[in-house]
C-alpha cells in the first residue's frame, strides 16, 4: 500500500509549476505600469486619494485551545539552532518573571526585537536515544552554519552510533522564511495530517498542535519574528512548566520548559537571554522489553564564532554552493508552508548515500527558497 | 528579516503614490501566475496574470490594511477572473483545450515523476477532477497554495468551520475514489515526527 495520505498525494501533484517566462512577466508589468500611469494622469490635482476601508485589526495570535484537530508531520531539529545575539533581561535571571508563560512572553519580546545573526558559527551537538531495554545510542557531531541556507556537519562514532542516521535526524520542518501568518497554515496542515476518514481524528488534536508548536520552535534558522510568534503560542500551552537553570546533557544551563504529550513529555531547554535552543527531549511510555525508544535527547552547545575552516569543510562548502543545482535535492516535506525549500547535498552515485567520505566525513546542505 | 507590513505599506502608500503598487507585482507575480496556471494551465495564466494586478490596482482601496499578506486578496481576484474566463467563448475553448492537454499530461509520466510511487498519479488526478468544484477549490487552496483555514475562509467568504468541513468531505471523496480505483491510502496514525521515537 502507498504510505502517503490522499492529502500528501494532492500536495505533491501541485508542485513544480513553471514560473512565468520573462516576456510574460514583462508584458504583465507593462500593463500594470500603463494602468498606474493612466491613473496618475487622469487624477485631478489635489484629488483625494481613495479611502481605505477601516476595519478592526485581526486577532493575530489565536488562542491555542480554540483550534481543532491535529497531528504532526514536522521533523524536529536542534542541530542547526539559530544564533540570536540578544540583550539579557535587566537584572538577569533574578529579575525574570516566575511563571513559564511570563518568562516565554518576555523572551518572545526580546527575540522579536533582535535580528537574526548571519555570522557563521560552529557548535557541538549530542544525540542520545535510550530504548525501553536500556540500549543507548549516541551521536556526537560538530555543526557549522555558514548562513541561513548552508550548513555542514560531521559526526563521530558514539555508542552504537550511525553517523548517517545522526545526519538525517537534522532535517528541518519549518521553512526558515516562514512568516508568522503562515504558522497557522503549518498547524492547520498538522490538523489535516492527523485527520482520518469522515473527519475522525486518529490522534488527540490538542496534543498534536502542541507538538507542532514545540517542534517548530525548537528548529533553527527561523526568522526572529517567526520564533517570537511561536514562543507566544507555546506560552499559551496549558500545563506548561518551567525549570529555570536546568542543565543539559552537554552541561549548558538554561530554562527548561516541559509539558505532557501523549504517553510522555516534550521538553525544550532555552537560553534565557536569546532564546537559542540548548536541548530538546522527548519521552514516551513504551512497553518494557519492547526495545522501542523511550527517551530521545538532542542537545547543542552555545554556538561560537567560526574560525579557520578545515580544508575538507572548505571544499564541501564550495561544492555545495557552486554545484547546488546539480546535486541531489531532497523533496520538501508536505507540511511546509509558504515558500518552498529545496535542499541539495552531495551524494555518492554508487551507494546513494551522502558522500561524506569524499569530504573527510563532513556532510552538508545548501537550500534555496522560492515562493 | 521579513517585513510583515510590507504589503500593506505598499498598497496604502499607493493611494498617494500609485507607483508603489509595483512592489506588490514584483513580490507576488510568480505566486499569482502559479495559482492560475495550476488551475487553467500556463497559456491562460500568461494572459490572466497581468489582469489580476491591473484589477487589484484599481481596487486597492478595498484591501484590508490589517492583513499582512496580500496573496489571499490577489488570489481571490484571480479566482474570480478564472471563473469569469470560463464564461467567455474563445477563452473557454482555449482553457478546455489546455485542460484536456493538461489531463493527458497528468495521466502519464510527468505526474509520476512528481509523486513518489507514480502508480497513484493518474488516479489522484482523476479523483481530484471528480470532486465538486467548491470542495476541490477549498482543498487546493489548502494543499497547493498553503493557506490556513482562516485565510481560505476570508478568501472564499465562508466560515472557518465550512472550510474544514469542505476539506474533510473532499478528502473523504478522494479516499473513496482512490480506493475504488484500486489505490487505497492509509489512515494517518502517527503523531510524532518520523525522526523521533514513536
Amino acid at each position: 500500500m502507498n504510505d502517503l495520505t490522499e492529502l500528501d498525494l494532492v500536495t505533491r501533484l501541485g508542485r513544480d509549476t513553471d514560473p512565468p517566462v520573462a516576456e510574460v512577466r514583462d508584458a504583465a508589468r507593462d500593463a500594470l505600469l500603463r494602468r498606474i500611469h493612466d491613473a496618475a494622469a487622469t487624477a485631478p490635482d489635489g484629488a483625494p486619494a481613495p479611502a481605505h476601508v477601516v476595519r478592526l485589526p485581526r486577532r493575530r495570535r489565536r488562542a491555542l485551545t480554540a483550534v481543532g484537530a491535529a497531528a504532526v508531520g514536522i521533523a524536529a531539529s536542534i542541530v542547526a539552532v539559530t544564533v540570536i545575539a540578544g540583550p539579557s533581561l535587566p537584572g538577569g535571571l533574578g529579575a525574570a518573571p516566575a511563571s513559564a508563560e511570563a518568562r516565554l512572553l518576555a523572551l518572545a519580546s526580546r527575540v522579536e526585537r533582535t535580528p537574526v545573526s548571519d555570522r557563521p558559527t560552529v557548535r557541538s551537538t549530542l544525540s542520545v536515544t535510550t530504548t525501553s531495554t536500556g540500549t543507548v545510542t549516541e551521536a556526537r557531531c560538530t555543526e557549522i552554519s555558514f548562513s541561513e541556507s548552508d550548513s555542514a556537519s560531521k559526526c563521530d562514532d558514539g555508542r552504537n552510533a550511525d553517523p548517517i542516521t545522526a545526519f538525517t535526524a537534522s532535517t528541518s520542518g519549518f521553512n526558515p522564511s516562514t512568516r508568522p501568518d503562515d504558522i497557522d497554515a503549518v498547524l492547520d496542515r498538522a490538523v489535516e495530517d492527523g485527520t482520518g476518514r469522515h473527519g475522525r481524528q486518529s490522534v488527540d488534536p490538542e496534543e498534536a498542535r502542541r507538538s507542532a508548536l514545540i517542534y517548530g520552535f525548537s528548529q533553527g534558522g527561523l526568522q526572529a519574528d517567526t520564533r517570537a510568534e511561536l514562543a507566544r503560542r507555546v506560552a499559551a500551552v496549558p500545563g506548561l512548566e518551567v525549570e529555570p537553570g536546568a542543565t543539559t546533557v552537554l552541561g549548558e544551563h538554561g530554562d527548561r520548559y516541559t509539558f505532557p504529550n501523549g504517553t510522555g513529555t516534550l521538553a525544550v531547554t532555552l537560553d534565557p537571554d536569546d532564546g537559542s535552543v540548548l536541548e530538546f527531549e522527548i519521552t514516551n511510555a513504551v512497553e518494557p522489553g519492547s526495545g522501542l525508544p523511550a527517551r530521545q535527547v538532542l542537545a547543542g552547545s552555545r554556538p561560537g564564532p567560526l574560525g579557520d575552516l578545515d580544508t575538507d569543510v572548505r571544499r564541501l562548502r564550495d561544492e555545495l554552493i557552486s554545484q547546488g543545482a546539480g546535486l541531489e535535492a531532497t523533496f520538501p516535506p508536505p507540511s511546509l508552508p509558504g515558500p518552498s525549500a529545496s535542499c541539495a547535498t552531495p551524494i555518492d552515485p554508487l551507494i546513494g548515500h551522502v558522500d561524506a567520505a569524499a569530504f573527510g566525513g563532513w556532510v552538508g546542505q545548501h537550500c534555496t527558497f522560492s515562493r | 528579516m521579513t517585513d510583515l507590513s510590507a504589503d500593506a505599506d505598499a498598497i496604502s502608500g499607493s493611494t498617494e503614490n500609485p507607483a508603489r503598487f509595483t512592489a506588490i507585482f514584483d513580490r507576488h507575480v510568480v505566486a499569482v501566475h502559479n495559482y492560475v496556471a495550476r488551475r487553467v494551465g500556463d497559456v491562460l495564466a500568461d494572459e490572466l496574470t497581468g489582469e489580476v494586478f491591473c484589477i487589484a490596482f484599481e481596487r486597492r482601496a478595498t484591501f484590508d490594511l490589517t492583513c499582512d499578506d496580500a496573496r489571499p486578496w490577489l488570489f481571490g481576484i484571480a479566482s474570480r477572473l478564472v471563473q469569469r474566463s470560463w464564461r467567455t467563448g474563445d477563452r473557454s475553448a482555449r482553457a478546455h483545450e489546455r485542460l484536456r492537454h493538461e489531463r493527458q499530461r497528468l495521466s502519464v509520466a510527468d505526474v509520476s515523476d512528481r509523486i513518489e510511487g507514480g502508480e497513484f498519479a493518474a488516479a489522484v488526478a482523476s479523483a481530484l477532477d471528480r470532486l465538486p468544484e467548491a470542495e476541490r477549490e477549498t482543498l487546493l487552496l489548502f494543499a497547493w497554495d498553503r493557506f490556513s483555514y482562516a485565510q481560505i475562509g476570508e478568501m472564499l467568504g465562508i466560515p472557518v468551520g465550512t472550510v474544514r468541513s469542505r476539506i474533510a468531505r473532499a478528502r473523504d471523496r478522494l479516499r473513496d475514489h482512490l480506493a475504488a480505483a484500486g489505490h487505497p491510502v492509509p489512515e494517518p496514525t502517527t503523531l510524532l515526527p518520523k525522526d523521533t521515537p514513536s
